[in-house]
């Protein structure tokens, strides 16, 4: 069988040495060799996606079993994932070369592709060390891919790593005048994380041992009749939720973000926010959630709490940014708390919520998008003015109508309007939440009103309103005029756009892939 | 007692790596007599040719891994020597590491050699070949007295290659306090053997599952009650040992010797001391005195706790880049002890196949740095290393990847290796170091990290004060010269002069007959004074190159490095594990 998704995972990473190996001076030919890499890979991610939308009776996915608290066995059906792929590389330690899908990673591995393209579009004006930039981008996303596509937890914590090194130096290397604080940051609160997942993740190749066999394969874990005892699960989840807790963030491991995301260059802060940002939560989703399940019952609580905090906390802090970039941030944390509270709604009895999941992995795909396009529309009008604050704009709508209108749709979507992509989403999370308990869905719920708040505030201020007398922006406009959106930039804006209406009117498709 | 020595052939060829290497050795000082002669003075007098004595060593490295694997393949793994040296899987594991490490190191040289206009080839290559064989014969040794005979091999010939930039202070200086410190060092490791000796009568190691050759591991089998003669004997020997993997409270020589010493030679010795010491401590400590494990079992897991948090700490505050290393190679020593620790076959494993992977790490990460040294010992501070990027793409890019490497990212070989001990920590029954371990990365990732970020992140220095530096150094240049100190430093290496602030001083008083020297120099520089700082910084670098046509080994022991490192991570352990798992058991 060809191995379909080794090729979509490992075509970015060939495609970065090829870009890397092309004349410097050739510099269209580099651009568009790497953006012609990303799309490859988007039609070879979206081929899987069709094939994976065909009746299959076999696959049952990880989001959808019940979890079952107690002696019992952790599964009812047996897990398994299509288009399997399967190398031994370590059998002796259990570490093998295993790759698969499931609905939710479908939607995940299709949503990374689809924002590479779009980054690397929007990346065309980038000029120092273009080929070394663009060859970090395509690593990143091949780290990306195979994070969603990994089903041994060794291969899975290999590539979480992976894509950490092109982020740190995307985000130091071509980041603004406080990059490398900003990526050391990252990297420092990333890497406690993720080493202490490591070591979860040799207990529980240690644990799950039958014999002298150790094994980390998801598959046999899953359908594995051992069962952790509760302490074991308690400690193994706290591991595993600590890398995920700061990939997300959630609130009290967060404060890596506003730095990283405000100092990275758009497209950069577009892959992290967007796409990286949901490889925690899919963390939370595929790992802790169905490998130690008494403990995520127990621990459902705290999660919830931190969750909410974060999401209240967050929405105020945006509020009284005057940096875009931060205030994008902290929503995007806002946001991700939703989806974090939609993943742990777990029932009285343990068990996960259908509409939770459903709200949460739909909310995932989302607010990629609309973070995305976000974070490229303040990157083009920073190039324009060279400026973030928000007190130095102001009745810009006039001059840029069309960049106007694209940021006001991109808003709308944010904070959750219906019709629009978010509103599915965020309401199925929360009405997942609601139903098993109360007091957090009302908490979440409460996000509303700071989410519009802050968006609003945002168009407000930068695109209504007086023009500024003076200042960075009318600097630039003396000097060089301020151009509205190009052809180029809102060619990259328009899959972005046109999934926002989309998802909007129709967002059954996507629950399709998450409930099979 | 009468005693007939007869070694058979069998014998021979059990030793047949080590064989080689001796025999290239004299081979090449007979070379080096036979090639073209340059110098006026015979100080300065050495063959003219950097190429074939390199090339010959490198043949005797790999004719000795060739040995070595014709060995794993139809040895016998049994000791020779009535018992003194093994011919194991284990000692062969071992000299996988060594002979990578010593193959990389004289790789990395012949650029050095002549960029630094050092001569004396026939000695170093020798020295170097001898030093290996110290190695291997301490890596292998079944006896206490092959044991300190190894180490003294390897250490004298190391004393020398420290100290082999007689121009250089700094160089000098380490390989005096080597060889003080490591000879008290050694004086504990032998009143410890003495000790043992008395406790159980033998210096034999004895195999285990064997009676043939009956040494100290039957005794203590027999009497595993520890008399205190044996307790001081054993208490000396973990001394002297934790002095050679330099474990923290024994660690003070490491930064100054590995800062000191040639950037290739420290490459070789970092790693090929560290493995050999390393695998004899794990003989002696998991295999031999494994029934007495419960009274030494505390003090190594304490110095395996210190290792790693402070070889870490100490990491965290450096400025220069050989010395940065030097403490990470402290706490990469710390890593290992787990290894000790832990024993049993997965643990001592686990130490095999992580000296494997940290020699191509930590041999590559010094040969990288082997290309910026100067004649005075500078150019790898972290301020030297800003904007190397910018400067030099390809170097920075593989120093970035060792120091990935060796932080643990995978798919680098470090991360496999560490991946390998923490579990053997944890299948062990030490879940605590397992934790330690993990934490004390965080702390490694962050040095590692700093220094990639100020080769990538950060611009290199302000132009004014580059300009500065540059005539100052000049005006140096001019006075070393009038006053004869380093008469030919002064041209193309002229920044190499003397340290920068101790030659200002200098510099005003040798002013009057500088100004000459310093005039053509100038006149020689003044185009690139106008380019843009960038590509001036890169013409000052590649003048310190001039003369390096041999620059291409550099890049191909780089290479080299990175294959391994790679290969090591990513397809190569599915047989090395089995292999190191299977070699262990015969140690």
């Amino acid at each position: 069988m060809f191995p379909m998704l080794s090729t979509i995972i490992f075509l970015p990473l060939l495609g970065g040495i090829v870009v890397l190996l092309l004349p410097r001076e050739r510099v269209n030919v580099i651009r568009w060799t790497a953006l012609g890499v990303a799309w490859l890979d988007l039609l070879l991610a979206l081929g899987v996606m069709l094939a994976y939308a065909q009746p299959h009776p076999t696959a049952i996915t990880v989001g959808t079993v019940p979890l079952v608290v107690g002696e019992a066995s952790p599964t009812v059906a047996s897990v398994t994932f299509l288009l399997q792929e399967h190398l031994s590389w370590l059998p002796a330690l259990g570490i093998n070369y295993s790759l698969g899908v499931d609905g939710v990673s479908v939607l995940l591995m299709t949503l990374t592709t689809l924002l590479t393209v779009v980054c690397i579009a929007a990346s065309f004006r980038v000029e120092q060390k273009l080929r070394t930039y663009l060859a970090f981008m395509l690593l990143l996303e091949s780290g990306l891919l195979g994070v969603f596509l990994a089903t041994n937890l060794f291969l899975f914590y290999v590539f979480w790593e992976l894509m950490l090194i092109p982020a740190y130096f995307l985000v130091g290397g071509w980041g603004g005048p406080r990059r490398v604080y900003a990526a050391i940051k990252f990297v420092l609160y990333t890497a406690v994380g993720s080493f202490l997942m490591l070591a979860g993740i040799i207990a529980l190749g240690y644990y799950y041992r039958t014999g002298g066999h150790y094994t980390l394969d998801l598959t046999t874990i899953l359908n594995s009749s051992t069962h952790l005892n509760s302490t074991v699960q308690l400690w193994l989840f706290l591991a595993f939720a600590a890398a995920f807790a700061v990939k997300v963030p959630l609130v009290p491991f967060h404060s890596w973000l506003p730095d990283a995301y405000s100092e990275a260059p758009a497209p950069v802060t577009a892959m992290l926010a967007g796409a990286m940002a949901k490889a925690g939560a899919y963390g939370f989703l595929r790992y802790c959630l169905t490998l130690f399940p008494d403990a995520a019952h127990r621990l459902a609580p705290l999660i919830s709490t931190l969750a909410v905090i974060g999401i209240l906390y967050c929405a105020l802090m945006a509020l009284v940014q005057s940096d875009m970039k931060r205030l994008l941030a902290y929503s995007s944390i806002s946001h991700l708390g939703v989806i974090t509270l939609g993943i742990f709604a777990l029932s009285a009895q343990g068990l996960a919520s259908q509409q939770g999941i459903d709200g949460a992995v739909l909310q995932m795909v989302n607010h990629g998008i609309t973070i995305t396009a976000l974070f490229l529309i303040v990157g083009f009008l920073e190039a324009r003015t060279g400026t973030r604050r928000l007190e130095d704009y102001g009745g810009m709508a006039r001059r840029l109508p069309i960049m106007a209108s694209v940021l006001m749709i991109a808003c709308l979507s944010s904070l959750g309007l219906p019709g629009l992509n978010s509103f599915a989403g965020e309401f199925l999370a929360l009405l997942g939440v609601f139903r098993n308990n109360a007091i957090f869905g009302v908490l979440g719920t409460l996000v509303v009103v700071p989410a519009a708040w802050y968006m609003i505030r945002l168009v407000q201020n930068a695109m209504m309103g007086v023009r500024p007398a003076g200042g960075p922006v009318v600097a630039a406009e003396r000097k060089g005029g301020l151009p509205d959106l190009d052809i180029g930039e809102f060619l990259v804006l328009l899959p972005l756009l046109v999934l926002i209406f989309y998802i909007g009117v129709h967002p059954l498709p996507l629950t399709f892939f998450v409930e099979h | 007692m009468s005693f007939t020595y007869i070694a058979s052939a069998a014998d021979w060829a059990r030793i047949a790596p080590e064989l080689v290497l001796a025999g290239v050795a004299l081979l090449i000082l007979l070379v080096d007599l036979l090639l073209p002669q340059t110098g006026a003075v015979p100080r300065e007098r050495g063959a003219a040719n950097f190429f074939v004595l390199p090339l010959l060593a490198l043949l005797g490295v790999l004719g000795a891994l060739a040995a070595t694997i014709v060995l794993f393949v139809v040895g016998d793994g049994q000791r020779a020597f009535f018992g003194l040296v093994g011919s194991d899987w284990g000692s062969l594991y071992a000299y996988l590491a060594i002979l990578s490490a010593a193959g990389l190191g004289i790789i990395f040289s012949p650029a050095y050699l002549k960029r630094l206009k050092l001569v004396h080839q026939g000695e170093y290559y020798a020295l170097f070949l001898a030093a290996t064989l110290g190695m291997m014969l301490l890596a292998a040794a079944t006896s206490f007295m092959t044991l300190f005979l190894g180490l003294e091999t390897l250490s004298l010939a190391l004393y020398i290659l420290c100290g082999f930039v007689t121009r250089r202070q700094s160089s000098q200086e380490a390989g005096m306090k080597y060889f003080l410190l490591s000879s008290f060092a050694s004086a504990f490791l032998l009143y410890g053997v003495a000790l043992i000796y008395g406790a159980t009568g033998t210096t034999r190691f004895g195999a285990r599952g064997t009676s043939a050759f009956p040494g100290v591991l039957q005794f203590l089998q027999v009497h595993p009650q520890s008399t205190t003669l044996l307790l001081i004997g054993i208490g000396l020997l973990t001394v002297g040992f934790a002095f050679k993997v330099s474990a923290i409270p024994f660690q003070m020589w490491t930064p100054d010797v590995y800062e000191g010493a040639p950037a290739p030679v420290t490459a070789f010795m970092s790693v090929g001391t560290k493995a050999a010491a390393l695998v004899a401590f794990a003989r002696v400590f998991a295999v031999v005195l494994a029934p007495v494990a419960a009274d030494w079992q505390a003090v190594v897991w304490v110095l395996a706790v210190l290792t790693m948090v402070g070889g870490n700490l100490l990491a965290l505050v450096q400025r220069n880049a050989k010395r940065l290393l030097a403490y990470s190679s402290v706490a990469h020593a710390g890593y290992l002890l787990i290894g000790v620790v832990v024993g049993g076959a997965t643990g001592l494993a686990a130490i095999l196949f992580y000296l494997l992977c940290y020699a191509f790490l930590n041999a590559g990460a010094f040969g990288a740095l082997s290309a910026l040294e100067r004649l005075d010992n500078s150019g790898c501070d972290r301020e030297d290393l800003r904007g190397l990027w910018f400067r030099r793409p390809w170097l920075a890019g593989f120093l970035a990847f060792f120091l990935l490497g060796l932080a643990g990212f995978p798919p680098m070989a470090g991360f496999a290796a560490k991946y390998y001990l923490f579990f053997a920590a944890l299948q062990g029954g030490h879940p605590e170091l397992l934790l330690i371990g993990v934490l004390t990365s965080v702390l490694g990732m962050y040095y590692y990290l700093r220094l990639i970020a100020a080769m990538f992140m950060e611009p290199a220095r302000e132009a004014q004060e580059e300009a500065l530096e540059v005539s100052l150094a000049l005006a140096v240049a001019g006075a070393g010269a009038s006053a004869g100190v380093a008469p030919r430093v002064s041209g193309p290496l002229g920044r190499a002069a003397s340290t920068r602030t101790g030659g200002a001083g200098t510099g005003t008083a040798g002013a009057a007959v500088a100004v000459k020297t310093a005039a053509q120099a100038t006149t020689k520089r003044a185009p690139a004074a106008q380019q843009a700082p960038e590509t001036r910084e890169q013409a000052t670098e590649e003048g310190a190159l001039a003369g390096s046509s041999l620059s291409w080994t550099t890049w191909l022991g780089l290479g080299l490095a990175a294959l391994g490192a790679l290969a090591l991570g990513t397809v190569l352990p599915f047989w090395l594990v089995d292999l190191a798992l299977k070699a262990a058991g015969t140690l």
